[in-house]
């Protein structure tokens, strides 16, 4: 009797995380308000993550180590997230050094398709312009 | 056993020795550090790497527009008349709902570049033939 008992456990550990893994997040407002952690710089507490901030409002951030990079509006078509954004002069010169000769404000517009929405992750691969990136997003606390 | 002959050998060698280290550590020319940064962030790297993109662009217009002026000025100096070319502003792409068949035009773009799996393919590739 203990012996089944203690036997069903894993089973009903594995048989849980099976359907967790299967269901499936609608994309409506409610489930994209607030933060999400962006793939890879680990969690939502990591010291370099990058986070989108979705606001109930329609505006949206992106902040990279704990600074606004790009803010926006957002809005969701069909099946699809646009994000329109403008970055700050200082935005990225970090990441590519001669953007440092690049100066004024940046208007963009990015189209993200999720894929695989679960309760709290999703991927997405977004465009903007030729270029294309896909990531996976997972909501913080 | 070393005798102090043997040790002063060495320290007479220990000069030299540290010079052929020097010499191959300056020699050693360690891999060019890249000064971008885009893999290290997902969504900044996406957006940094599109405004490289774009001021180079936009670099490239500005010096054909230049080339145009100074060739526009050279004719109006020179006879001719020469039509001054004024480019248009630079305008962020207008968003514009897809229709079904450029969502599966880049759906298919999407699956040639590997960025999503089979198994998302074909389960995307559904939900747009069924809203169809």
């Amino acid at each position: 009797m203990l012996r089944t008992y203690l036997l069903s456990i894993p089973l009903t550990v594995a048989m849980t995380g099976l359907f967790s893994s299967v269901a499936v997040a609608a994309l409506d407002p409610a489930y994209l308000a607030g933060a999400w952690a962006i793939d890879s710089n680990g969690s939502c507490g990591a010291q370099n993550a990058e986070y989108l901030i979705f606001n109930g409002d329609g505006s949206f951030e992106y902040n990279r180590r704990n600074k606004a990079d790009a803010v926006g509006f957002w809005r969701i078509e069909d099946d699809l997230v646009v994000l329109d954004m403008m970055t700050s002069p200082a935005s990225f010169q970090d990441i590519h050094a001669e953007l440092q000769e690049f100066v004024g404000y940046q208007v963009y517009s990015m189209q993200a398709m999720p894929i695989d929405m679960q309760q709290d992750h999703f991927s997405a691969v977004a465009s903007i312009g030729d270029q294309m990136q896909r990531f996976s997003l997972q909501r913080c606390p | 056993m070393k005798t102090p002959r043997d040790q002063s050998n060495v320290l007479r060698a220990l000069p030299a020795g540290l010079l052929a280290a020097g010499i191959l550590v300056a020699g050693y020319a360690p891999p060019a550090a890249s000064h971008s940064d885009s893999a290290a962030y997902a969504f900044g790297g996406l957006l940094a790497g599109h405004l490289l993109t774009d001021m180079r662009f936009r670099q490239q217009q500005e010096a054909r527009e230049n080339q145009q002026q100074t060739q526009a000025l050279n004719a109006m100096a020179y006879g001719g008349g020469g039509q001054r070319h004024i480019a248009a502003p630079h305008a962020p792409p207008a968003a514009a709902p897809m229709t079904p068949e450029q969502k599966l035009n880049q759906l298919d773009k999407l699956a040639a570049g590997g960025y999503i799996t089979p198994a998302e393919y074909k389960a995307r590739r559904q939900a747009i033939l069924d809203s169809m």
